[in-house]
C-alpha cells in the first residue's frame, strides 16, 4: 500500500493553520509520561503481547515495547495503551 | 473514556475470553465494525480477555467465525444484571429501605447537646435546666428550632449564672453557647441592701452586714434590709468606731404582682362573603412580579393575608427570592356584643399569655378580680411570687436609716 499525500489538503491546512491530523488523517500520537499512549487515526493492531504492541498507521508501523502493556480502550479511530512504555519505534515510515 | 465506561455500565457489558491463533484479527474486525472494546489483556499467547457491551456481544458471531477464534462469556456486569440480581433479594431491599428510613428519622432528631462556656457542675446544672425547659436528646430538631427563642429565654431565666445563652442546631447536634456572668468585685465603699418591692419577708440570709429585718416583717419599696454600716467599741480606748462595708445577702419575700387585662364588650367581627382569592407572586430584591391570580381592589371590604416562602436564601439577606401568596377575602364587618363568658374567656387567654413573663416562683392559684368599666371589662389577676427583693444602694444616699437611730447621716 503506497501512501499518496493529499497535496491540496496539506496546502490548505498549512494556509489555514489547521492541524494536519484533522485534514489529511495523519496518525496522532499522544504520550503521557511512560504510562499512557493514545494513538488516533490508526489502522488496526498488528501484534499484541504484554511486552510489545505493533499498530498499523497510514504512514507505517508503530512499535511500542515495554512491560505490562494493556489495551484499555480500542475504538475504530482511537487506541489507548497503558503500562510501562519503554520504547516507541516508527518502522518503515514513509 | 469515562463516559463510555459509564454508558457501558448502564447498558450492561460482558467480560469475554477469546481463544485462538488470530486474536489481533478479531480485535481489528470488531473495532473496524464499530464495536467498543476495552480492558483488553493478553493472558497467554493464545488467550485474551476483553470487555464488550452486551448488545454488541450478540452481533459478534460472524466476526468470530471469520477470525477462527472461540469466544466465551466469563462474567456479566453492569446495571441490568445487578438489578436482576438484587431484585430477587427481598429481605435485603426491605432492610435497606428500613435502614434508610431509620437513618432519615434519626437525622431529623437532636441527639447530642453540646455546651460551651460552662464547665463542671455548672455545665451539668445547665444541661439539667435545658432538659427541663424542653431541650433534650431525642426530640425532633424541627420542633426544637421552632421553640428556640422560648427555650433560650426560659433557660436564661432559670440560670442566673449565665448572662447570655444561644442555641444553634447543626445536624443532630444542638450547640449551646453560654456566657458566664462575671460578678463585679465588692465595692470599697459601703453599701446597704434595700427592698426592691413591697413584700412579706420569708427568709433572710446575711453574708456581710447587719440585718435590719427578720422573717415575717412587712417591708415597703426602699426600706433597709441589711445595713452596711457596722459599729463596734474599741476595747482599748472605748471609742465607738463606725465602719462602712458592702452589705451582702439574700432576702426572700412574698411579693404580689397585678396583671391587668382590658377586654372590650363589643368587637368588630368579619363574616366571609365568598371564597378567598389567591394571588401568587415572586419577589426579589424588593421587587415583586405577579405570576398567578388577580384581585379587583374596588370590590368591597377585603381582608388580606400574606404568606411567604423563601426559595433562595443567598448571602445577601436583601436579595432573597421569595414566593408570595396573597389571600384576599371579601368580608362584611359587623359589630358584635360578646357574652360575658366569651369576654372572660378572651381575657383569661390574654392573661395566660402574659403570665409566662413573670419572673420568680409563682405560688398558689392567682386571685381574679373582674371590674366593669362601661364598654370594657377589666381583669386583675394577682400573683403571689417568692423572690429575692434585696437591691444594692450606697450608704451615703440612705436617708431613713433604721440600723442606728441615734446617728445622723
Amino acid at each position: 500500500m503506497k501512501f499518496k499525500p493529499n497535496r491540496l489538503g496539506m496546502k490548505l491546512a498549512e494556509f489555514l493553520e489547521l492541524p494536519l491530523d484533522t485534514v489529511v488523517e495523519l496518525p496522532k500520537i499522544i504520550v503521557s509520561g511512560n504510562q499512557q499512549l493514545v494513538i488516533e487515526n490508526h489502522r488496526g493492531i498488528i501484534e499484541y503481547e504484554p511486552s510489545v504492541i505493533r499498530v498499523g498507521t497510514k504512514l507505517g508501523e508503530l512499535k511500542i515495547t515495554g512491560s505490562e502493556l494493556a489495551l484499555i480502550s480500542v475504538l475504530k479511530e482511537q487506541l489507548i495503551i497503558t503500562g510501562k512504555i519503554g520504547q516507541i519505534e516508527m518502522v518503515d515510515w514513509r | 473514556m469515562w463516559f463510555d465506561r459509564m454508558l457501558s455500565f448502564f447498558t450492561g457489558y460482558v467480560e469475554i475470553i477469546i481463544r485462538g491463533a488470530q486474536l489481533e484479527k478479531l480485535i481489528n474486525l470488531l473495532t473496524g465494525s464499530g464495536f467498543y472494546l476495552w480492558d483488553v489483556k493478553k493472558i497467554t499467547p493464545q488467550v485474551m480477555t476483553a470487555k464488550l457491551r452486551s448488545h454488541g456481544f450478540l452481533k459478534i458471531r460472524p466476526f468470530v467465525k471469520k477470525s477462527g477464534t472461540l469466544v466465551k462469556i466469563r462474567r456479566r456486569k453492569g446495571w441490568p444484571y445487578l438489578r436482576r440480581k438484587i431484585t430477587q433479594r427481598k429481605v435485603f431491599w426491605l432492610s435497606a429501605v428500613g435502614m434508610l428510613g431509620l437513618l432519615l428519622y434519626l437525622s431529623s432528631l437532636t441527639l447530642v447537646i453540646k455546651v460551651d462556656g460552662f464547665t463542671g457542675g455548672e455545665r451539668e446544672e445547665l444541661i439539667k435546666t435545658l432538659n427541663y425547659v424542653g431541650l433534650k436528646p431525642g426530640k425532633p430538631t424541627k420542633e426544637l428550632a421552632r421553640e428556640k427563642r422560648r427555650i433560650e429565654r426560659d433557660a436564661i431565666i432559670r440560670t442566673p449564672e449565665a448572662v447570655w445563652l444561644g442555641i444553634n442546631f447543626k445536624g443532630v447536634v444542638a450547640e449551646v453557647k453560654a456566657v458566664k456572668r462575671k460578678n463585679p468585685p465588692p465595692p470599697n465603699q459601703g453599701c446597704d441592701l434595700i427592698a426592691e418591692r413591697d413584700g412579706l419577708i420569708t427568709r433572710v440570709a446575711v453574708i456581710r452586714g447587719q440585718p435590719v429585718v427578720k422573717e415575717g416583717d412587712t417591708v415597703a419599696r426602699g426600706d433597709l434590709l441589711i445595713s452596711g454600716r457596722m459599729s463596734y467599741t474599741d476595747p482599748e480606748t472605748g471609742v465607738v468606731i463606725i465602719e462602712n462595708i458592702p452589705a451582702s445577702g439574700i432576702v426572700e419575700a412574698r411579693v404580689w404582682y397585678d396583671l391587668e387585662v382590658l377586654q372590650p364588650k363589643k368587637i368588630w367581627r368579619a363574616s366571609c362573603l365568598n371564597k378567598p382569592k389567591k394571588v401568587y407572586s415572586i419577589s426579589w430584591a424588593g421587587r415583586t412580579w405577579r405570576i398567578w391570580g388577580k384581585v379587583e381592589r374596588s370590590e368591597g371590604e377585603l381582608v388580606w393575608d400574606r404568606y411567604r416562602k423563601r426559595l433562595f436564601f443567598g448571602r445577601n439577606p436583601n436579595r432573597v427570592v421569595e414566593l408570595i401568596k396573597d389571600v384576599w377575602q371579601e368580608v362584611r364587618w359587623r359589630k358584635v356584643t360578646l357574652s360575658m363568658d366569651e369576654i372572660k374567656l378572651a381575657a383569661r387567654r390574654e392573661a395566660e399569655a402574659k403570665e409566662k413573663y413573670l419572673i420568680g416562683l409563682v405560688a398558689g392559684v392567682p386571685e381574679e378580680i373582674w371590674i366593669d368599666e362601661g364598654d370594657y371589662i377589666k381583669l386583675i389577676k394577682t400573683f403571689e411570687v417568692t423572690q429575692d427583693i434585696a437591691m444594692l444602694a450606697p450608704t451615703e444616699r440612705r436617708t431613713n436609716d433604721r440600723s442606728d437611730p441615734g446617728e445622723k447621716n
